[in-house]
Protein backbone atom coordinates (compact mmCIF):
# COMPACT_ATOMS: atom_id res chain seq x y z
CA UNK A 1 0.00 0.00 0.00
CA UNK A 2 1.32 3.44 -0.89
CA UNK A 3 0.39 6.66 0.81
CA UNK A 4 1.30 9.89 -0.95
CA UNK A 5 0.15 12.28 1.67
CA UNK A 6 -1.73 12.29 4.89
CA UNK A 7 -4.97 14.11 5.29
CA UNK A 8 -5.94 15.64 8.58
CA UNK A 9 -8.64 13.05 9.12
CA UNK A 10 -6.16 10.22 8.62
CA UNK A 11 -3.96 11.57 11.35
CA UNK A 12 -6.85 11.75 13.80
CA UNK A 13 -8.02 8.28 12.89
CA UNK A 14 -4.58 6.78 13.37
CA UNK A 15 -3.98 8.64 16.59
CA UNK A 16 -1.09 10.60 15.15
CA UNK A 17 -0.25 14.24 14.63
CA UNK A 18 2.48 15.40 12.30
CA UNK A 19 5.33 15.95 14.72
CA UNK A 20 6.91 19.15 13.41
CA UNK A 21 3.52 20.81 13.41
CA UNK A 22 3.49 20.75 17.18
CA UNK A 23 7.17 20.93 17.96
CA UNK A 24 8.52 24.32 18.86
CA UNK A 25 9.24 25.73 15.46
CA UNK A 26 12.56 27.35 16.44
CA UNK A 27 15.25 26.64 13.89
CA UNK A 28 17.80 25.84 16.59
CA UNK A 29 15.65 23.03 18.05
CA UNK A 30 14.24 21.67 14.82
CA UNK A 31 16.44 22.27 11.82
CA UNK A 32 15.17 21.18 8.41
CA UNK A 33 16.86 17.78 8.52
CA UNK A 34 15.47 16.98 11.92
CA UNK A 35 12.00 18.01 10.79
CA UNK A 36 12.42 15.86 7.72
CA UNK A 37 13.44 12.85 9.82
CA UNK A 38 10.48 13.38 12.15
CA UNK A 39 8.17 13.67 9.14
CA UNK A 40 9.57 10.47 7.66
CA UNK A 41 9.09 8.57 10.93
CA UNK A 42 5.56 9.87 11.22
CA UNK A 43 4.69 8.83 7.68
CA UNK A 44 6.23 5.38 8.24
CA UNK A 45 4.13 4.95 11.36
CA UNK A 46 1.04 6.10 9.49
CA UNK A 47 1.70 3.64 6.67
CA UNK A 48 2.19 0.79 9.16
CA UNK A 49 -1.00 1.62 11.01
CA UNK A 50 -2.96 1.95 7.77
CA UNK A 51 -1.57 -1.33 6.45
CA UNK A 52 -2.39 -3.07 9.73
CA UNK A 53 -5.95 -1.73 9.57
CA UNK A 54 -6.27 -2.90 5.95
CA UNK A 55 -4.95 -6.35 6.91
CA UNK A 56 -7.40 -6.58 9.82
CA UNK A 57 -10.19 -5.69 7.43
CA UNK A 58 -9.01 -8.32 4.95
CA UNK A 59 -8.93 -10.90 7.75
CA UNK A 60 -12.47 -10.06 8.89
CA UNK A 61 -13.74 -10.30 5.32
CA UNK A 62 -11.96 -13.62 4.75
CA UNK A 63 -13.32 -15.35 7.87
CA UNK A 64 -16.73 -16.39 6.44
CA UNK A 65 -15.00 -17.93 3.41
CA UNK A 66 -12.65 -19.92 5.64
CA UNK A 67 -15.57 -21.16 7.73
CA UNK A 68 -17.39 -22.30 4.57
CA UNK A 69 -14.22 -23.99 3.33
CA UNK A 70 -13.90 -25.93 6.57
CA UNK A 71 -17.58 -26.96 6.41
CA UNK A 72 -16.94 -28.38 2.93
CA UNK A 73 -13.92 -30.28 4.22
CA UNK A 74 -15.97 -31.69 7.08
CA UNK A 75 -18.61 -32.86 4.60
CA UNK A 76 -15.94 -34.56 2.52
CA UNK A 77 -14.37 -36.18 5.58
CA UNK A 78 -17.15 -36.75 8.11
CA UNK A 79 -16.06 -36.89 11.72
CA UNK A 80 -15.54 -40.47 12.88
CA UNK A 81 -17.17 -41.82 16.00
CA UNK A 82 -14.45 -42.24 18.58
CA UNK A 83 -14.52 -44.53 21.55
CA UNK A 84 -14.38 -42.42 24.70
CA UNK A 85 -11.15 -42.57 26.65
CA UNK A 86 -11.86 -44.63 29.75
CA UNK A 87 -10.48 -46.41 32.78
CA UNK A 88 -11.02 -50.16 32.56
CA UNK A 89 -12.22 -52.41 35.39
CA UNK A 90 -8.61 -53.51 36.03
CA UNK A 91 -7.55 -49.87 36.53
CA UNK A 92 -5.80 -49.45 33.18
CA UNK A 93 -6.71 -46.61 30.84
CA UNK A 94 -7.35 -46.82 27.08
CA UNK A 95 -8.14 -44.32 24.34
CA UNK A 96 -8.21 -44.06 20.56
CA UNK A 97 -5.06 -44.70 18.59
CA UNK A 98 -3.89 -47.63 20.74
CA UNK A 99 -3.15 -45.27 23.58
CA UNK A 100 -2.96 -47.01 26.91
CA UNK A 101 -1.63 -46.74 30.43
CA UNK A 102 -1.32 -49.71 32.76
CA UNK A 103 -3.12 -49.55 36.15
CA UNK A 104 -0.07 -48.20 37.97
CA UNK A 105 0.65 -45.58 35.29
CA UNK A 106 -3.02 -44.57 35.25
CA UNK A 107 -3.15 -44.17 39.04
CA UNK A 108 -0.01 -42.00 38.95
CA UNK A 109 -1.43 -39.83 36.16
CA UNK A 110 -4.79 -39.46 37.93
CA UNK A 111 -3.10 -38.32 41.15
CA UNK A 112 -0.90 -35.89 39.21
CA UNK A 113 -3.98 -34.35 37.58
CA UNK A 114 -5.49 -33.64 40.99
CA UNK A 115 -2.28 -31.99 42.22
CA UNK A 116 -1.94 -29.95 39.03
CA UNK A 117 -5.53 -28.75 39.26
CA UNK A 118 -5.03 -27.54 42.82
CA UNK A 119 -1.71 -25.79 42.21
CA UNK A 120 -2.85 -24.34 38.91
CA UNK A 121 -5.95 -22.79 40.43
CA UNK A 122 -4.57 -21.72 43.79
CA UNK A 123 -1.06 -20.57 42.86
CA UNK A 124 -0.48 -20.11 39.14
CA UNK A 125 -3.78 -18.42 38.26
CA UNK A 126 -3.47 -15.61 40.85
CA UNK A 127 0.06 -14.92 39.59
CA UNK A 128 -1.19 -14.69 36.01
CA UNK A 129 -3.90 -12.31 37.10
CA UNK A 130 -1.27 -10.09 38.73
CA UNK A 131 0.69 -10.11 35.48
CA UNK A 132 -2.47 -9.23 33.55
CA UNK A 133 -3.26 -6.34 35.89
CA UNK A 134 0.10 -4.71 35.12
CA UNK A 135 -1.03 -3.52 31.69
CA UNK A 136 -4.64 -2.76 30.74
CA UNK A 137 -3.90 -2.90 27.00
CA UNK A 138 -3.85 -6.72 26.74
CA UNK A 139 -5.67 -9.46 28.53
CA UNK A 140 -5.79 -13.13 29.40
CA UNK A 141 -8.06 -15.16 27.15
CA UNK A 142 -9.70 -18.55 27.51
CA UNK A 143 -9.28 -18.99 31.25
CA UNK A 144 -12.04 -21.61 31.15
CA UNK A 145 -9.52 -23.86 29.35
CA UNK A 146 -6.59 -23.22 31.67
CA UNK A 147 -6.54 -26.78 33.02
CA UNK A 148 -5.86 -29.53 30.52
CA UNK A 149 -8.51 -32.23 30.72
CA UNK A 150 -7.51 -35.41 32.51
CA UNK A 151 -7.94 -37.66 29.49
CA UNK A 152 -6.10 -35.24 27.24
CA UNK A 153 -3.20 -35.20 29.70
CA UNK A 154 -3.17 -38.99 29.75
CA UNK A 155 -3.20 -39.05 25.93
CA UNK A 156 -0.15 -36.86 25.94
CA UNK A 157 1.63 -39.10 28.44
CA UNK A 158 0.74 -42.21 26.42
CA UNK A 159 2.02 -40.57 23.20
CA UNK A 160 5.25 -39.57 24.94
CA UNK A 161 5.82 -43.05 26.38
CA UNK A 162 5.31 -44.58 22.95
CA UNK A 163 7.91 -42.30 21.38
CA UNK A 164 10.35 -42.32 24.29
CA UNK A 165 10.85 -45.92 25.42
CA UNK A 166 13.22 -45.04 28.28
CA UNK A 167 10.92 -42.57 30.06
CA UNK A 168 8.99 -43.42 33.20
CA UNK A 169 5.48 -42.02 33.70
CA UNK A 170 6.83 -39.58 36.27
CA UNK A 171 9.41 -38.32 33.78
CA UNK A 172 6.83 -38.03 31.01
CA UNK A 173 4.53 -36.13 33.34
CA UNK A 174 7.35 -33.82 34.35
CA UNK A 175 7.96 -32.64 30.78
CA UNK A 176 4.37 -32.12 29.66
CA UNK A 177 4.57 -28.38 28.98
CA UNK A 178 0.93 -27.41 29.26
CA UNK A 179 -1.02 -29.16 32.02
CA UNK A 180 -1.91 -25.58 32.95
CA UNK A 181 -2.02 -23.04 30.12
CA UNK A 182 -2.76 -19.40 29.58
CA UNK A 183 -3.02 -17.04 26.64
CA UNK A 184 -2.31 -13.32 26.52
CA UNK A 185 -3.67 -11.36 23.57
CA UNK A 186 -2.29 -8.07 22.28
CA UNK A 187 -2.95 -5.64 19.50
CA UNK A 188 -0.70 -6.20 16.48
CA UNK A 189 1.03 -2.88 17.06
CA UNK A 190 1.94 -3.56 20.70
CA UNK A 191 2.62 -7.27 20.38
CA UNK A 192 6.43 -7.47 20.34
CA UNK A 193 6.99 -4.98 23.16
CA UNK A 194 4.14 -6.52 25.11
CA UNK A 195 5.56 -10.04 24.88
CA UNK A 196 9.00 -8.88 26.00
CA UNK A 197 7.54 -7.01 28.96
CA UNK A 198 5.36 -9.94 30.01
CA UNK A 199 8.24 -12.43 29.83
CA UNK A 200 10.03 -10.20 32.35
CA UNK A 201 6.90 -9.94 34.51
CA UNK A 202 6.58 -13.73 34.62
CA UNK A 203 10.21 -14.00 35.69
CA UNK A 204 9.62 -11.36 38.35
CA UNK A 205 6.80 -13.56 39.69
CA UNK A 206 9.47 -16.20 40.36
CA UNK A 207 8.78 -18.51 37.42
CA UNK A 208 11.60 -20.06 35.42
CA UNK A 209 11.52 -19.86 31.62
CA UNK A 210 12.16 -23.32 30.15
CA UNK A 211 11.43 -22.71 26.47
CA UNK A 212 10.16 -20.00 24.19
CA UNK A 213 9.22 -20.84 20.61
CA UNK A 214 8.56 -18.09 18.10
CA UNK A 215 6.40 -19.59 15.33
CA UNK A 216 5.59 -16.42 13.44
CA UNK A 217 7.60 -17.57 10.41
CA UNK A 218 5.96 -21.00 10.37
CA UNK A 219 3.20 -21.92 7.97
CA UNK A 220 0.93 -24.05 10.15
CA UNK A 221 0.72 -21.90 13.24
CA UNK A 222 1.46 -18.30 14.16
CA UNK A 223 2.19 -17.18 17.68
CA UNK A 224 4.73 -17.51 20.46
CA UNK A 225 4.45 -20.36 22.94
CA UNK A 226 6.49 -20.41 26.12
CA UNK A 227 6.98 -23.08 28.75
CA UNK A 228 7.51 -22.14 32.40
CA UNK A 229 8.28 -23.92 35.65
CA UNK A 230 7.41 -23.10 39.22
CA UNK A 231 10.70 -23.89 40.99
CA UNK A 232 9.10 -24.77 44.34
CA UNK A 233 7.26 -27.81 42.93
CA UNK A 234 8.49 -28.23 39.36
CA UNK A 235 4.97 -27.71 37.96
CA UNK A 236 5.08 -26.55 34.37
CA UNK A 237 2.66 -24.29 32.63
CA UNK A 238 2.37 -22.73 29.22
CA UNK A 239 1.87 -19.13 28.24
CA UNK A 240 0.85 -18.46 24.64
CA UNK A 241 1.27 -14.97 23.22
CA UNK A 242 -1.18 -14.09 20.46
CA UNK A 243 -2.65 -11.20 18.57
CA UNK A 244 -6.42 -11.11 18.37
CA UNK A 245 -6.21 -12.44 14.81
CA UNK A 246 -3.66 -15.20 15.48
CA UNK A 247 -5.84 -16.49 18.32
CA UNK A 248 -8.85 -16.44 15.97
CA UNK A 249 -6.79 -18.37 13.41
CA UNK A 250 -5.79 -20.92 16.04
CA UNK A 251 -9.42 -21.44 17.04
CA UNK A 252 -10.59 -21.54 13.42
CA UNK A 253 -8.07 -24.27 12.57
CA UNK A 254 -8.43 -26.30 15.76
CA UNK A 255 -10.62 -28.95 14.16
CA UNK A 256 -8.21 -29.18 11.23
CA UNK A 257 -5.40 -29.77 13.71
CA UNK A 258 -7.45 -32.50 15.39
CA UNK A 259 -7.79 -34.17 11.98
CA UNK A 260 -4.08 -33.83 11.26
CA UNK A 261 -3.05 -35.47 14.52
CA UNK A 262 -5.87 -38.03 14.51
CA UNK A 263 -4.63 -41.62 14.29
CA UNK A 264 -7.43 -42.63 11.94
CA UNK A 265 -7.19 -39.73 9.47
CA UNK A 266 -6.24 -40.67 5.93
CA UNK A 267 -3.11 -39.14 4.38
CA UNK A 268 -5.32 -37.18 1.97
CA UNK A 269 -7.49 -35.81 4.77
CA UNK A 270 -4.35 -34.88 6.67
CA UNK A 271 -2.87 -33.14 3.62
CA UNK A 272 -6.04 -31.12 2.94
CA UNK A 273 -6.38 -30.16 6.60
CA UNK A 274 -2.78 -28.95 6.59
CA UNK A 275 -3.40 -26.95 3.43
CA UNK A 276 -6.40 -25.34 5.13
CA UNK A 277 -4.28 -24.41 8.16
CA UNK A 278 -1.67 -22.87 5.88
CA UNK A 279 -4.21 -20.80 3.96
CA UNK A 280 -5.72 -19.41 7.16
CA UNK A 281 -2.35 -18.58 8.69
CA UNK A 282 -1.01 -17.04 5.49
CA UNK A 283 -3.44 -14.17 5.89
CA UNK A 284 -2.20 -13.14 9.33
CA UNK A 285 -0.15 -9.99 9.70
CA UNK A 286 3.17 -10.59 11.44
CA UNK A 287 3.43 -7.95 14.16
CA UNK A 288 6.35 -5.53 13.74
CA UNK A 289 9.44 -6.41 15.76
CA UNK A 290 8.45 -10.05 16.19
CA UNK A 291 11.49 -11.37 14.31
CA UNK A 292 13.70 -9.95 17.05
CA UNK A 293 12.11 -12.20 19.67
CA UNK A 294 14.45 -15.19 19.70
CA UNK A 295 13.70 -18.75 20.71
CA UNK A 296 14.85 -19.78 24.15
CA UNK A 297 17.05 -21.65 24.48
CA UNK A 298 18.43 -20.54 21.14
CA UNK A 299 18.48 -23.40 18.64
CA UNK A 300 21.75 -25.31 18.65
CA UNK A 301 20.63 -28.56 17.06
CA UNK A 302 21.27 -29.85 13.67
CA UNK B 1 5.90 -38.32 -6.36
CA UNK B 2 8.13 -41.12 -5.13
CA UNK B 3 7.86 -41.92 -1.45
CA UNK B 4 10.08 -39.66 0.61
CA UNK B 5 11.04 -40.41 4.21
CA UNK B 6 12.48 -37.84 6.59
CA UNK B 7 13.84 -38.99 9.93
CA UNK B 8 13.94 -36.92 13.11
CA UNK B 9 15.75 -37.45 16.40
CA UNK B 10 13.51 -36.84 19.41
CA UNK B 11 15.23 -34.74 22.06
CA UNK B 12 14.00 -33.70 25.49
CA UNK B 13 15.35 -32.97 28.94
CA UNK B 14 16.16 -36.61 29.59
CA UNK B 15 18.08 -37.02 26.34
CA UNK B 16 20.39 -34.97 24.15
CA UNK B 17 21.27 -34.34 20.53
CA UNK B 18 24.18 -36.77 20.97
CA UNK B 19 21.96 -39.40 22.55
CA UNK B 20 18.41 -38.81 21.29
CA UNK B 21 15.55 -40.34 23.21
CA UNK B 22 13.70 -41.68 20.20
CA UNK B 23 13.18 -41.48 16.47
CA UNK B 24 10.28 -40.33 14.30
CA UNK B 25 9.88 -40.66 10.54
CA UNK B 26 7.63 -38.67 8.22
CA UNK B 27 6.60 -40.64 5.16
CA UNK B 28 5.33 -38.55 2.25
CA UNK B 29 3.87 -39.71 -1.04
CA UNK B 30 1.23 -38.61 -3.54
CA UNK B 31 -1.56 -39.28 -1.08
CA UNK B 32 -0.18 -37.19 1.75
CA UNK B 33 1.89 -37.96 4.78
CA UNK B 34 2.00 -39.98 7.96
CA UNK B 35 4.29 -39.70 11.00
CA UNK B 36 5.48 -42.75 12.90
CA UNK B 37 7.75 -43.34 15.90
CA UNK B 38 9.76 -46.45 16.62
CA UNK B 39 7.89 -47.47 19.75
CA UNK B 40 8.72 -49.44 22.87
CA UNK B 41 6.80 -52.27 21.19
CA UNK B 42 9.64 -52.33 18.65
CA UNK B 43 7.53 -51.33 15.65
CA UNK B 44 6.78 -48.17 13.72
CA UNK B 45 3.53 -46.69 15.04
CA UNK B 46 1.55 -43.56 14.25
CA UNK B 47 2.49 -40.52 16.35
CA UNK B 48 0.95 -37.04 16.54
CA UNK B 49 4.00 -35.52 18.28
CA UNK B 50 5.60 -33.71 15.34
CA UNK B 51 2.23 -32.32 14.26
CA UNK B 52 1.83 -30.96 17.79
CA UNK B 53 5.30 -29.42 17.65
CA UNK B 54 4.37 -27.74 14.37
CA UNK B 55 1.38 -26.31 16.21
CA UNK B 56 3.63 -24.74 18.85
CA UNK B 57 3.93 -27.59 21.36
CA UNK B 58 7.26 -27.36 23.19
CA UNK B 59 7.49 -30.82 24.79
CA UNK B 60 10.04 -32.30 22.35
CA UNK B 61 12.56 -30.99 19.86
CA UNK B 62 12.68 -32.76 16.50
CA UNK B 63 16.02 -32.67 14.72
CA UNK B 64 16.27 -33.91 11.11
CA UNK B 65 18.78 -36.77 10.88
CA UNK B 66 20.13 -39.20 8.30
CA UNK B 67 18.70 -42.65 7.70
CA UNK B 68 21.92 -44.12 9.14
CA UNK B 69 21.55 -42.21 12.40
CA UNK B 70 17.89 -43.21 12.57
CA UNK B 71 18.93 -46.85 12.19
CA UNK B 72 21.37 -46.48 15.08
CA UNK B 73 18.62 -45.11 17.35
CA UNK B 74 16.31 -47.96 16.33
CA UNK B 75 19.05 -50.44 17.16
CA UNK B 76 19.61 -48.86 20.57
CA UNK B 77 15.88 -49.07 21.35
CA UNK B 78 15.91 -52.75 20.36
CA UNK B 79 18.87 -53.38 22.67
CA UNK B 80 17.11 -51.64 25.56
CA UNK B 81 14.09 -53.88 25.05
CA UNK B 82 16.17 -57.03 24.76
CA UNK B 83 19.37 -56.43 26.72
CA UNK B 84 20.41 -60.09 26.60
CA UNK B 85 20.24 -60.42 22.80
Amino acid sequence: MRIDRAEEGDAQECGGVRPHAVIDGGAALAPDRREQAADNAWYRSLVQETEAAAARDLWVRALPGFRSEWERLEQRYPERAQAAARTQPDGSWVADGDRQLDPEQNAEATKACEDIRAEGTEVILPAMQRVEAADPERQLAGLEHMLKGEDRLKEKIADALKARPELTVAQALSIVPDPVRFTLIYSTERYADGVRADVERLKAEGFELIKLKNSWTDGQYKGINSQWRRPQTGLRFEMQFHTTQSLEAKELTHKAYERIRGPDSSPTERRESEAFQRRVNALLVTPPGTAEIKDFPEKKHG
Amino acid sequence: MAEKITYYAIVDEFSSRDRPGGVLRRVMDDEGQIDEVFSRDLKWEFSPLLYSAERGDTMFDFVPISEEEAARIVERIRELANPDD
